[in-house]
């Protein structure tokens, strides 16, 4: 499988803060990959250097095949990016937009440009600067959409939206995900935004990558456990690495299972771990309670370990 | 190139209000330059000349803020930019940036060749409209144009101008007296045209670095380094900061009759030496100057002088500054009694030129070495280089309103003549400013003006009179001017109304260089004018 980006060891320093550390990462071409972590985590200044608007400190990154550092125009008309901080060009209508960039991509669709604008009901000569920020992110989408990217790139493009324009947006990017064979990489503080979307995920913190893989993987990785003891019955001093956030209460010892394998492997491997339990039920988790699972292990002191 | 077009047309449709804006500016300055105006000016002589001025410098600026705009459009400082994820590359931008940069600089250029063209300049004059005022104009736009490559918004831009405009007078003073002089001793002046060469061109290294790079802090002190290196080579090109030199002209032989032997003898001036500017150690000799064996329509200018000042067995000291005790040359010309000699002889009236009949030249020296051999007989030797420009008559314009008369390529109206001030207003029409006389031989003349009673024999010296020889006016090629007349006639009405206005073009012949020397001069020997023993 080719990566459609790719980092190793990529670090962006801004003065003497490391916004990302030594951050490897691959990118499976024909993916929606959701790159999700906290604010301040360093999700845009990894897209920033990605499109070649910011230079790694040290490491590397490549996109579409390309040294982020040289990538130009040629790879730039196969890219689509859509950022909550971009500046569009606001004294411009959208048509103006549009007449503006089509002569920049070989590859601009007139009419489905056209056909955007109606799906995303935006009005074609109404100025940027008099539009909501909703309509401008949608517009954003519509200028990065409309050459066909090969590469699109979403830097938290939900951030402010609200819910219906928010589930527009992604109702049409699923919606064009089934027509297109494109790569997605979207960046999301709120994985619950891009649950719908990912078919993998990156999840970064305070500059570092925690974990990368499959949704499939994930889902199948992470389960919520719960363990019933007899009464008198004492913990071992030492629970395995991958139970994350442990808790207590009477008789009940509650954690996630990071480990786990989706089979019945998952309970005697629970049990041979406690050998007292009398009870042990394990449930899938949603991606949403995986993140925030991983997002409290984060504000502890002890790191979670590489979890790639 | 087809995309620099689209993103260079999408720049100035971005700014259409300024675009706009400045487009009025330039016509309103292009009906105001033009005889159309002249009813005006008779009815409003003051108010006109300040609008002239205002409508110039507003065309001249709203040109550049055009420039700054739209690289301001899509900011190189910036992360957030639009253009940064767009497929247009560096080069692109920069080249659409330039074109607009370039269109602010050759707009104007071609509305003051307009401008000339419908007073009537004569063609072989349009290209030096052209390249005088695109000269002009693109020292405006390019420094302006490079701060706006190294800054964000137009907040960030104001400040950065602020801050430059600050720095500048600081620097230039730190430079003229520590830096300049020791990078290039003695250096003979080669005009103001390197110095502005140095602005462009560092203007456009730190335009193109910016843009090609996105590496803002290199592009700032790149600004910073070539901000100095103008001012260094400004000052040690240009001690004066302001005076010309003819170039070589070994393709002509001498214009001088071949018996004339022009001679300079030199003397320790009345002026002697003065420390300048007070706190800083430098020592100025005054020296005069009296140009002989010259023809009487000949006038000599000083050019430089380079001067050292030998003591016997040592040291030998040299001058650190060279110039003319008049550093903006043009003012020597205006008052300067040999000219107004010259004219009375040319124009058979004695009552110019009656005063005394020498140049003054300063030289710079540092204090200290002539301190420490005070009192010590020492050879002072100048190498001179003087001007000589030959004078001739080349019309008389009556000076009743609405008469007119062509001098050359100077076009002249007469407006208004009053006893009082402002005395005596004319149009004065005129093609080219720069690209003449002292930098092309063949170029058209300066130009004075005398008021001259012919049947009483008068004169009266008209102040304002002279055409600037060189960077005058600058934005202006086209005058309304008030001639101030002074000594010696008496003026008054009815002298006025037996009057006419005498143009005198002056025209910049060669360069001579004579070394004088003057023995046995002593520190004791010359006055000192700001109270400090000597």
């Amino acid at each position: 499988m080719t990566s459609i980006i790719e980092t190793e060891r990529l670090t962006r320093r801004y003065g003497r803060t490391e916004a990302v550390r030594e951050l490897t990462l691959a990118v499976p071409e024909g993916s929606i990959f959701a790159f999700v972590g906290p604010n301040g985590a360093g999700k845009t200044t990894t897209i920033k250097t990605l499109m070649n608007i910011l230079e790694p400190s040290s490491g590397r990154a490549s996109v579409l095949g390309v040294d982020s550092r040289k990538l130009g125009p040629d790879q730039l008309r196969q890219v689509g990016y859509v950022s909550e901080n971009q500046e569009l060009p606001a004294w411009m209508t959208l048509a103006q937009l549009t007449a503006y960039l089509a002569p920049l991509y070989p590859t601009w669709d007139a009419a489905f440009a056209e056909q955007l604008r109606r799906q995303l009901d935006l009005p074609p000569d109404r100025k940027l600067r008099d539009f909501s920020r909703g309509m401008r992110m949608k517009a954003a989408l519509l200028a990065s959409l409309a050459y066909r990217p090969r590469l699109l790139v979403l830097d938290e493009p939900f951030a402010g939206l609200d819910a219906l324009i928010r589930y527009e947006v992604i109702t049409g990017i699923l919606e064009l995900s089934e027509q297109a064979s494109w790569s997605v990489f979207i960046s999301s503080h709120d994985i619950h935004e891009v649950e719908r979307l990912a078919d993998w995920v990156g999840i970064i913190n305070e500059g570092r990558l925690h974990l990368a893989e499959p949704v499939p993987s994930l889902l199948g990785r992470f389960r919520q456990a719960e363990v019933s003891f007899p009464e008198g019955a004492a913990l071992p001093a030492r629970l395995p690495a991958d139970w994350l956030n442990t808790e207590t209460a009477g008789h009940m010892l509650r954690f996630v299972d990071a480990g786990a394998s989706g089979t019945a492997d998952d309970e005697a491997r629970i049990r041979a771990a406690l050998p007292g339990a009398s009870n042990v039920a394990l449930t899938p988790m949603t991606l949403e309670a995986i993140f925030v699972t991983l997002a409290r292990r984060f504000r502890q002191p002890a790191p979670v370990g590489d979890g790639q | 190139m087809r995309l620099s077009l689209h993103v260079a047309a999408k720049d100035l449709r971005a700014h259409s209000l300024l675009v706009g804006a400045w487009c009025a500016a330039l016509v309103t300055d292009l009906v105001l330059s033009t005889g159309w105006a002249h009813m005006f000016v008779v009815t409003w002589p003051m108010a006109y000349d300040l609008k002239r001025l205002a409508v110039s410098l507003l065309a001249a600026l709203l040109g550049a803020f055009v420039a700054v705009a739209a690289i301001h459009t899509d900011p190189s400082v910036s992360t957030t930019a639009f253009w940064l994820t767009r497929p247009i590359g560096r080069g692109t931008l920069l080249a659409a940036k330039l074109l607009v940069v370039a269109l602010a600089a050759v707009v104007p250029a071609l509305e003051q060749l307009v401008a000339a063209a419908m007073v009537g300049a004569v063609a072989t004059d349009a290209w030096r409209i052209l390249v005088e005022a695109l000269f002009f104009q693109a020292l405006i736009v390019l420094p302006l144009a490079a701060i706006a490559a190294i800054t964000a918004d137009a907040g960030r831009y104001a400040l950065s101008v602020v801050a430059a405009l600050a720095a500048l007078p600081v620097v230039q003073t730190i430079v003229s007296y520590t830096v300049a002089g020791r990078i290039f001793p003695g250096r003979p002046v080669t005009g103001l045209f390197t110095a502005a060469g140095l602005v462009a061109t560092t203007s456009l290294v730190v335009l193109g670095h910016q843009l090609l790079t996105r590496k803002t802090r290199r592009s700032a002190a790149l600004a910073v380094v070539s901000a100095i290196l103008v001012l260094v080579a400004f000052n040690s090109f240009t001690p004066a900061g302001r005076q010309l030199r003819l170039p070589a002209r070994e393709d002509r032989g001498s214009v001088l009759p071949t018996d004339t032997r022009p001679e300079i003898q030199a003397r320790v001036g009345a002026g002697g030496l003065s420390r300048v500017p007070a706190g800083v150690d430098r020592a100025r000799v005054l020296v005069d100057f009296e140009v002989t064996g010259l023809p009487s329509d000949t006038v000599a200018y000083p050019l430089a002088v380079r001067a050292s000042w030998s003591f016997p067995g040592g040291p030998s000291v040299e001058s650190k500054e060279i110039g003319f005790a008049s550093s903006w040359w043009t003012e020597a010309v205006t008052s300067q009694p040999l000219f107004e000699d010259a004219i009375g002889r040319l124009l058979g009236t004695s009552m110019l030129g009656s005063r005394p009949k020498s140049l003054a030249a300063g030289a710079g020296f540092e204090l200290a070495p002539l301190d420490e051999n005070r009192g010590r007989s020492a050879t002072l030797a100048l190498d001179v280089e003087l001007l000589l420009v030959r004078l001739r008559e080349a019309g008389r314009l009556p000076l009743q309103p609405g008469r007119e008369i062509w001098a050359g390529a100077h076009h002249l109206v007469a407006l208004r003549a009053r006893s009082d001030w402002p005395g005596v207003r004319i149009g004065h029409l005129r093609p080219s400013l720069i690209l003449r006389g002292g930098m092309w031989h063949d170029a058209a003349s300066g130009l004075a003006l005398v008021v001259l009673h012919k049947s009483l024999g008068e004169a009266a010296v008209a102040f304002g009179g002279l055409e600037e020889f060189s960077f005058g006016g600058g934005l202006s090629h086209v005058r309304h001017r008030t001639l101030s007349l002074g000594y010696p006639a008496q003026v008054n009405a009815e002298w006025l109304s037996g009057a006419e206005v005498v143009a005198v073009t002056v025209e910049p012949e060669e360069t001579i260089r004579r070394v004088v020397r003057i023995e046995g001069v002593r520190f004791e020997n010359v006055r000192q004018l700001d109270g400090r023993g000597l």
